[in-house]
């Protein structure tokens, strides 16, 4: 088993690059640059559809700041659970943070990269709109109470469709029925993210988990070595799905100019936290040996 | 009221319920030692309270002048209401002081709006209120007062559970009842409670006096 030392040393290591992460990802907002609080009157939806007719990119560079500053905000929460080995805490504070990237890689994967390359254009941009409006549908019911119409609720979403499949020069969208967006559909795109949603749901969310189990499995019984595992194994996921996040965020148009290119960059940026990543668990491996070998 | 006091009231009444929580976990670990294994016969309730003692410690030491650190608290006070919930349907009537609803802390955790915190969606945050788990800062007053009200709660809970579980474990010795009852606002609710002199709500008393 690995020794407190290595494992503490893992844990820090992972922390500065989850750190080096909400660093980036705060760059990407700025760069993306647009206005956010609600003096600019978008908590209208009136206000920022009028807002977004003229400047439709808007949209995704908006979407894409509010999911990046969330997840940040719950990143920061987590480097800090991760400092005083609360795995509970991590694990309630990791869940917004997969939330919000899995949405991004959705949104930026459909818009950018799966079009032509995997898909029809127009079935691509389709699974982006319907998420959209699925979400919309679902936020407008919770915020109104289930008070609003469905069914007005429903028109004015097949409307908005048609009017943005004419400006697009795409073919007008079939009328179906409303899919509700459950929040595990939320991790889809994240490799592994269903499993990891049931897993922290089950272990740390459910009504009846075994409380003498080791703390990974949700367990309270007295600190020991497996928080420290169970803090480095939560912390490794969310280090890598944040860092999908900010790779597929950096996807994001930063205006009407072309985004070519922007693939290969937000790829390489990706690739250089992956071997950072990499490089951080062979020299946990090395060191875990070298104790090993002075210990016999 | 100008609108300046309207935040400073609720936002110094959420930095008095930080300290008060901070208090009770100090509380909670003199009575129940961390080093403390699990019993394989011992209530369940016992150790949901260990879990609302971890999610509670995350509270601490977050600046609440930035509205923001609302989205961090939600999810800890959320999880927190969970376990409660159930603490709070083991506990003995004589130990809830107050008449509140029973469903309380299941529906604010489940159903409430404490749960948009845990679960960001791009038109939620956008196009939801302040008060709904957006970033829009229209009203952060509705957003703190909504915080202290959490809190409040959260005191109140985690404090009459403490005193439950100081008699369950034998730990009801002055000290602890004289440091239950300083949390306590009132000063004297806790300790009569401890001291079984107080088993039913005193006259008068509603909820959200607390």
């Amino acid at each position: 088993m690995a020794s407190v030392g290595t494992v503490a040393c893992y844990r820090v290591g992972i922390a500065n690059l989850l750190s080096n992460l909400v660093e980036a990802s705060g760059e990407i907002e700025r760069r993306l640059d647009i206005e956010v609080d609600d003096s600019a009157g978008l908590s209208k939806p009136e206000a920022w559809q009028i807002e977004f007719r003229n400047d439709p990119v808007s949209t995704y560079r908006l979407i894409c700041v509010q999911l990046l500053r969330k997840a940040r905000i719950h990143a920061v929460a987590c480097i800090r659970a991760n400092e005083n080995c609360n795995v509970h805490s991590l694990a309630v504070q990791m869940r917004p943070v997969l939330e919000c990237a899995g949405q991004v890689v959705h949104i930026f994967h459909y818009l950018v990269i799966a079009p032509d390359v995997e898909m029809d254009p127009e079935r691509s941009i389709r699974l982006v709109t319907d998420y959209l409006d699925r979400d919309y549908y679902d936020t407008l019911m919770r915020v109104t109470k289930d008070n609003a119409s469905r069914k007005k609720l429903l028109r004015t979403i097949s409307e908005t469709a048609r009017a943005a499949a004419m400006e697009f020069g795409v073919s007008e969208p079939k009328v179906r029925k409303r899919k509700p967006l459950r929040q595990i559909d939320k991790v889809e795109m994240l490799p592994g993210g269903k499993t990891w949603y049931r897993y922290l749901g089950k272990n740390f969310r459910s009504s009846a988990p075994n409380w003498a189990a080791p703390s990974w499995q949700g367990g309270v019984g007295p600190m020991d070595i497996t928080h420290e595992i169970a803090c480095a194994g939560l912390m490794h996921y969310t280090v890598d799905q944040m860092a999908r996040m900010n790779a597929f965020a950096s996807l994001c148009p930063e205006s009407d100019i072309a985004i070519s290119g922007r693939a290969d960059a937000a790829l390489a940026e990706l690739h250089a936290i992956l071997e950072a990543f990499s490089n951080l668990r062979k020299a946990v491996q090395s060191a875990n040996k070298c104790n090993r070998a002075s210990d016999a | 009221m100008g609108p300046i006091d309207m935040l400073v009231e609720p936002r110094a009444e959420c930095e008095t319920n930080f300290t008060k929580l901070s208090e009770l976990t100090r509380i909670h670990l003199s009575i129940e030692e961390p080093s403390r294994g699990i019993g394989a016969d011992e209530s369940d309730w016992i150790h949901r309270l260990r879990k609302v003692c971890l999610h509670v410690r995350a509270l601490k030491g977050w600046e609440i002048d930035d509205i923001d650190v609302v989205h961090v608290l939600a999810p800890e006070i959320r999880a927190a209401y969970v376990q409660l919930d159930e603490v709070w349907q083991s506990m003995p009537q004589e130990f809830k002081l107050v008449p509140m609803d029973s469903d309380y802390w299941s529906s604010e955790a489940r159903a409430g709006v404490l749960a948009t915190y845990d679960h960001p969606s791009p038109f939620n945050l956008i196009i939801g209120p302040t008060a709904l788990g957006s970033f829009s800062t229209s009203k952060p007053d509705e957003t703190y007062l909504q915080l202290a009200v959490w809190l409040g709660f959260l005191v109140l809970g985690y404090g009459l559970a403490l005193a439950y579980l100081a008699e369950v474990l034998g730990a009801e010795d002055e000290d602890i009842v004289s440091r239950l009852a300083e949390v306590d606002a009132n000063g004297s609710d806790m300790s009569a409670v401890t001291a079984h002199n107080s088993p039913t709500p005193r006259r008068g008393e509603r909820p959200e006096d607390v």
